[in-house]
C-alpha cells in the first residue's frame, strides 16, 4: 500500500537573515504539536551554538510535520531548512530540488533583500512553486503593503494575498499551513518505478555512521537493500531508514516517492556521500540519474596552524571530525619556516573558512594562526604544462612562467542609493568592471560587478560594510579565469623570507600592500636588542622597507627586597608572552601578527 | 641555616608614613599629619613586638640595620629611639645602621639624638637641585630645605650619608640633570643613587600619564642622561657598583648589596618582604591587621632551583662585578655555560653581556637594556 502523495507538501523557507526564518519554522513545529511548548527549545532547527550566535543556518536539516488540516484530513509537511549563505549555494540548490515548492518570507518593515533575490531565483529556476509570506506585521515600521508592492516589484510573483503574519506573536500562522496545502503542489513520482532519491545532506551520527538525508523521486527504499550512490559508484547495504522529527530521528519501515527522510548505512565517511547524487537499488538501477549533480571545489585556501606547535595533532583529529560532517572541507598538511607544521584547507568560501575557524577554536578549544587566504590561480608555464597554485609559496620561479590567471567572480551588491558612489569606489579600488546597475526602487539599487576573487577575500567584505554604514549586502558567484598580470610578493623580516606572509598580488597593486604590510608588521614586532628590517620584495626587487628599531633602554632602576619577587612575577609573564611568539631568524614575532596582516585598514 | 658567603644577615625595618604622598611613589605609605601620634604610637609597639617574636629566628645577629618607608623620619623621635634601640639587641656592634631621611621632616636635634643612639648612615630623598622639578615630583621640600638638612646632618656627626637623585624627569634637561649631580657631588656624600623615574601603576603620575597630562622623557634623552650619569659621577670619584647606584671607595651600601647577593634579610614592619632559609614572604599590608599582631607570612614562597637560579641571575648582573661563575658552579652544581649555552651565545654575539676573570658582566649596552637581557636568559 503506497502512502497517499497527495497528502505530502515538501518545501522550504527562503529568507534574508533576521527576516525570521527560524523563528516561523519553529512556530510551524510547535502548531503540527510534535513538540509540546515545553520541548520548544527556541529555534529548533539551528543546532549548532555557532549558528544561533551568528543567526545563521550552516547544514540543511530537515524536519517532518503533522498537520491536521479544518478538512480534519492529515497532512505530512517536510520542512527542509536551507543554508542562507552564498559559500552554500550548491547546497542551497541541492535543497531547493528535493521541495515542490518555497515559502518566502519577508520583513514587513525592511522588504526584500539582496541576498534573498538569489535564492528566489534559484528556487524560480528550480521550478519551485514560491509563496510569499510578510512577517513581522506587528512591528511599528512594518509596511506590509511596501513589503507587497517590492515582492510585485522586484521578483515579479503576485503577493497580493499573502499571509500577513507575526511569528514570533503568533499571528495569522494558520493562513501559512493553509496556502502551503493549497498553493504547493503534492510530489508526483512513481512509486513503482526504480528507486531515484536525491541525497540533499548528510550528518555523521557517532553510532548509526553517516545518516543520508535523501528526497525520495521514485520507487522506495527500506532496510535490507542494497543502496547504489551512482555519482560515488559504491553500494552499501541500508541498515535503517526514517523520518526527521525535530532534534531526533524516528525510524520507519520505508520511504516512499514524495518522502523526505534519512539512510543509514554504515558509511563511515561524509565524503562518501555527495549533495545532489542519485540514490538507486544496486538490484534494480535506474537508467537515468537525477539531473543536476556537480561536485563541488574549494575556491578559498589557507594555511591553519596550532599558536602552540605541541597541538598539531589536536588540529589534525579536530579537522578530521569536521570533515565527517563536511565533505566540502578539504585539508593536507602543510610545513611553514615561520609557524611550522598545520594544514593546508580549501573551504567554498570566506564564510565557510571563518566558521571552520571559529568552530576548530571554540569546540576543539584550539589556538590557531591562520595565514592570508589565497585563492587556486592558474600559470602558465613555458614548457606548457598548466598547474593550479593555492599556495603562494609553491609559485614557480618567474622566469619559468609564461602567463597567468586569476578566478574572477560577478559580484551582485544591493545597496541603498546614497552609498553608490563610495561602493563603485571600493569595487574601482579592487580591480573591478562595472557591469551594470538596476534602480529596484526609488532608494535602493543593484550594483553588478565582475571582481577578481583574490580582490574579495582579504577585507572586502568589511569595507562594504563600512563605506555603506552597513547597508550594502553582497553575493557573489564564480565565472570563470581571466589572464592577469600578477606576481608574489615576498615579506622579509631581518632578511628572512617569511613564507606564511607570502602573497599573489595584481602587479599594480603590490606596491601599496606591499608598504601597508611592512607597515603594520612594524607596528607589531616588538623592539629587540638590534634593528628589525622588515622588507617587502617581488623577487629581488624590495619594493618597501619599515625598521623596528633596536631597543635603546629598558631597566628596571629599583631592585630590592620587596621588587624582588614582582620581578620574578614579570619575567614569568614574558616568558608566557615568549612562547606565544614565533621565531623568525632571531627576530621573536607575535602570532599576532599574522593575522594583523590580513586585515589591513582602509586608508 | 647556612649563610651564603659567611655573610651575617640584615634587618629592613619599614616606617609606613609620609608627610604626603609623592606623585612617583609605589611604595607601601600613608600620609600622616601631625595628628596621627595615637597611629604612630600603636605602630611602634606593634613594630617592637614583632622584632621580639621575630628576630629570635635569625640566624646570627645582623651587621646592617635599614629603616626605610615611608618617611620614618616623620615618626617622633621617642618612636624611632625605641625602635633602634630593640633592634641593636639582634645586631652585631659595628652594624651599618641606616635610616632613611627627608629634608623637612627632621631638625638638627633629632638628628644629634639619633645619631647618638647608633644611626650611622643617612640616606636622604634629594632628588633635584630645581625647586620646579621637585614641585613636580610632589616633594615635601624645597632644595633650600634639602641644604639645610644637610647641614644638620653633617654637624649632627653623620658622616656616611647617602643622597637620591632622579633622572628622566617630566620636562628635564641634560644640563639641569649635570648640574643636579655635579652639585650633589659637590656635598661630598659617600654614596649617590641616581634612579630613572619610571611610572608605576598606582601613582599619581600613572593616571597622569593614562590622563595624557604627563610626558616622561623619551627613551633617548632617559639614556642620554644614564650615560652622562655614570660618566660624570665616576670622573667625580663615585664608581658604579649597581645598575643605579654609585659610592666612594668602600662606601657600597652594605645592607642593599645583601639583596643583589641574595644575603638573608628579615623584614619587619607592614608589608615588609623577608628572604631567609630559601623562602621569600611578606608580611601583611593592612595596619589594622598588623597593628593587631598579626605578624603571620604573606605570600609565602619555596623558591626552587630554577628559581633560586633566576634570582641569582637577575639579581647579579645588577652588579658591575657581575656573577662568579664558579660561585654558580659551586651553588647550582652545573655550569652557568651549559644552564644558559644558546642565551649567552646570543647575547655575547650582540655585545649585551661579557665573561673575564671567571665572573660574567654585563657590558655597557647590556646595562642600558637589563630587562631584555634578562628576559632572554630567563624565559628560554
Amino acid at each position: 500500500m503506497y502512502r497517499d502523495q497527495t497528502k505530502i507538501r515538501n518545501f522550504c523557507i527562503i529568507a534574508h537573515i533576521d527576516h525570521g526564518k527560524s523563528t516561523l519554522a519553529d512556530r510551524l513545529i510547535e502548531k503540527t504539536g510534535l513538540l509540546t511548548q515545553r520541548e520548544m527549545m527556541a529555534q529548533v532547527l539551528d543546532t549548532m551554538d555557532l549558528e544561533r550566535e551568528r543567526g545563521i543556518t550552516i547544514k540543511a536539516q530537515a524536519v517532518r510535520l503533522v498537520h491536521k488540516a479544518p478538512s480534519g484530513e492529515e497532512y505530512i509537511l517536510n520542512l527542509i531548512d536551507t543554508p542562507g549563505h552564498v559559500d552554500f549555494n550548491y547546497e542551497v540548490s541541492r535543497s531547493l530540488a528535493a521541495c515542490e515548492g518555497a515559502l518566502l518570507i519577508v520583513d514587513a518593515a525592511q522588504g526584500v533583500e539582496a541576498q534573498t533575490l538569489a535564492n528566489v531565483y534559484l528556487a524560480l529556476e528550480s521550478g519551485l512553486e514560491v509563496v510569499p509570506v510578510i512577517n513581522k506585521i506587528d512591528l511599528i515600521s512594518a509596511n506590509p503593503d511596501g513589503a507587497v508592492k517590492e515582492i510585485e516589484d522586484i521578483i515579479g510573483i503576485p503577493a497580493a494575498d499573502a499571509p500577513r503574519i507575526s511569528a514570533k506573536n503568533d499571528i495569522n500562522i494558520d493562513q501559512v499551513f493553509t496556502r502551503i496545502i493549497e498553493s504547493i503542489p503534492a510530489p508526483s513520482g512513481d512509486p513503482e518505478a526504480p528507486l531515484r532519491a536525491m541525497v540533499f545532506d548528510s550528518v555523521y551520527d557517532a553510532y548509526k555512521g553517516v545518516m543520508v538525508f535523501v528526497r525520495v523521486v521514485d520507487g522506495e527504499v527500506k532496510k535490507g537493500v542494497s543502496a547504489f550512490f551512482m555519482a560515488v559508484g559504491k553500494s552499501y547495504d541500508v541498515v535503517e531508514v526514517g523520518f526527521f522529527a525535530p532534534g531526533k530521528f524516528i525510524p520507519c519501515d520505508q520511504l516512499q516517492a514524495g518522502d523526505v527522510g534519512y539512510i543509514a548505512a554504515s558509511i563511515k565517511n561524509v565524503g562518501d556521500t555527495r549533495p545532489g547524487d542519485t540514490v538507486t537499488e544496486t538490484g534494480r538501477r535506474t537508467p537515468e540519474p537525477l539531473p543536476g549533480y556537480k561536485k563541488v571545489n574549494p575556491m578559498v585556501y589557507c594555511g591553519i596552524f596550532p599558536a602552540d606547535g605541541a597541538k598539531y595533532q589536536d588540529l589534525r583529529d579536530a579537522l578530521d571530525k569536521l570533515k565527517l560532517n563536511d565533505a566540502s572541507l578539504q585539508f593536507e598538511p602543510e610545513n611553514s619556516t615561520a609557524l611550522g607544521f598545520g594544514f593546508r584547507c580549501g573551504f567554498l568560501g570566506l564564510l565557510h573558512l571563518e566558521i571552520i575557524q571559529e568552530r576548530l577554536e571554540r569546540e576543539y578549544n584550539l589556538d590557531l594562526v591562520t595565514t592570508a587566504p589565497s585563492v587556486i590561480y592558474k600559470i602558465h608555464l613555458k614548457n606548457e604544462d598548466v598547474i593550479e597554485l593555492s599556495n603562494p609559496s609553491d609559485m614557480p620561479d618567474p622566469s619559468n612562467i609564461l602567463s597567468m590567471e586569476e578566478p574572477i567572480v560577478k559580484a551582485e551588491i544591493m545597496l541603498p542609493k546614497e552609498y553608490i558612489g563610495a561602493i563603485m569606489e571600493l569595487c574601482q579600488q579592487r580591480r573591478g568592471e562595472y557591469m551594470g546597475i538596476e534602480y529596484l526602487e526609488e532608494t535602493r539599487a543593484l550594483l553588478k560587478y565582475e571582481l577578481p576573487l583574490n580582490e574579495i577575500i582579504y577585507d572586502f567584505f568589511d569595507a562594504l560594510k563600512s563605506r555603506s554604514r552597513g547597508y550594502a549586502s553582497f553575493d557573489y558567484e564564480l565565472v570563470g579565469y581571466k589572464e592577469s598580470e600578477l606576481v608574489k610578493l615576498d615579506i622579509l623580516v631581518n632578511h628572512e623570507v617569511v613564507d606564511a606572509l607570502s602573497f599573489v598580488v595584481h602587479a599594480a597593486g603590490a606596491y601599496d600592500r606591499g608598504r601597508r604590510i611592512a607597515e603594520k608588521l612594524k607596528k607589531e614586532i616588538p623592539r629587540h636588542l638590534f634593528e628589525v628590517p622588515i622588507q617587502a620584495c617581488i623577487g629581488s626587487k624590495i619594493i618597501a622597507r619599515e625598521t623596528v628599531s633596536a631597543l635603546r633602554k629598558d631597566v628596571l632602576a629599583k631592585c630590592y627586597g620587596g621588587d624582588i619577587t614582582r620581578k620574578k612575577k614579570l619575567l614569568e609573564k614574558q616568558k608566557e608572552g615568549k612562547k606565544r611568539m614565533r621565531q623568525i631568524g632571531s627576530v621573536e614575532v607575535p602570532q599576532q601578527a599574522f593575522m594583523s596582516v590580513l586585515k589591513l585598514e582602509e586608508e | 641555616m647556612a649563610l651564603p658567603d659567611g655573610s651575617a644577615p640584615g634587618i629592613y625595618i619599614h616606617i609606613p608614613f609620609c608627610l604626603k604622598k609623592c606623585s612617583y611613589c609605589d611604595f607601601l605609605s600613608f600620609p600622616a599629619g601631625p595628628g596621627s601620634g595615637e597611629l604612630f604610637r600603636s605602630y611602634t609597639d606593634a613594630l617592637i613586638h614583632e622584632m621580639d617574636e621575630r628576630c629570635g629566628l635569625l640566624p646570627a645577629p645582623a651587621d646592617t640595620i635599614y629603616v626605610g618607608g615611608g618617611t620614618p623620619t616623620v615618626l617622633p623621635l621617642e618612636s624611632l629611639s625605641r625602635i633602634l634601640e630593640k633592634s641593636f639587641a639582634f645586631a652585631t656592634p659595628c652594624c651599618e645602621v641606616t635610616i632613611e631621611a627627608n629634608p623637612a621632616t627632621i631638625s638638627r636635634d633629632a638628628l644629634a639624638a639619633l645619631r647618638a643612639l647608633g644611626a650611622n648612615r643617612l640616606s636622604v630623598g634629594m632628588q633635584s637641585i630645581f625647586d620646579d622639578k621637585l614641585k613636580i615630583l610632589g616633594r615635601a621640600h624645597t632644595f633650600g630645605q634639602f641644604l639645610e638638612s644637610y647641614e644638620d646632618a653633617l654637624a649632627a656627626g653623620f658622616d656616611n650619608i647617602s643622597l637620591d637623585l632622579m633622572y628622566a624627569l617630566p620636562g628635564q634637561t641634560l644640563q639641569e640633570w649635570e648640574e643636579s649631580i655635579r652639585l650633589a657631588a659637590s656635598l661630598s656624600p659617600r654614596h649617590i643613587s641616581a634612579y630613572s623615574l619610571s611610572i608605576e601603576e598606582g601613582t599619581r603620575f600613572w593616571d597622569l600619564a593614562e590622563a595624557g597630562l604627563l610626558q616622561k622623557a623619551d627613551e633617548d634623552a632617559d639614556l642620554e642622561m644614564s650615560h652622562m650619569a655614570a660618566a660624570l659621577l665616576g670622573e667625580l670619584g663615585y664608581e658604579q657598583y649597581e645598575i643605579s647606584n654609585y659610592a666612594q671607595p668602600g662606601f657600597w651600601s652594605r645592607h642593599n648589596s645583601k639583596y643583589w647577593k641574595r644575603i638573608p634579610t628579615l623584614g619587619l614592619g607592614l608589608g615588609a618582604h623577608s628572604f631567609a632559609g630559601g623562602k621569600r614572604w611578606s608580611n601583611t599590608r593592612d595596619m589594622k591587621e598588623y597593628i593587631d599582631r598579626d605578624f603571620g607570612m604573606r605570600g609565602l614562597e619555596d623558591l626552587s632551583r630554577w628559581d633560586e637560579i633566576q634570582e641569582t641571575v637577575f639579581l647579579g648582573l645588577r652588579l658591575n662585578e657581575g656573577i662568579s661563575l664558579q660561585d654558580f658552579l659551586d651553588r647550582f652544581g652545573e655550569s652557568f655555560e651549559s644552564v644558559f649555552k644558546g642565551p649567552l651565545e646570543k647575547m655575547e654575539k650582540l655585545g649585551a653581556v661579557s665573561r673575564a676573570g671567571g665572573r660574567l658582566r654585563l657590558a655597557p649596552r647590556g646595562r642600558d637594556v637589563l630587562n631584555a637581557v634578562m628576559a632572554e636568559f630567563l624565559c628560554q
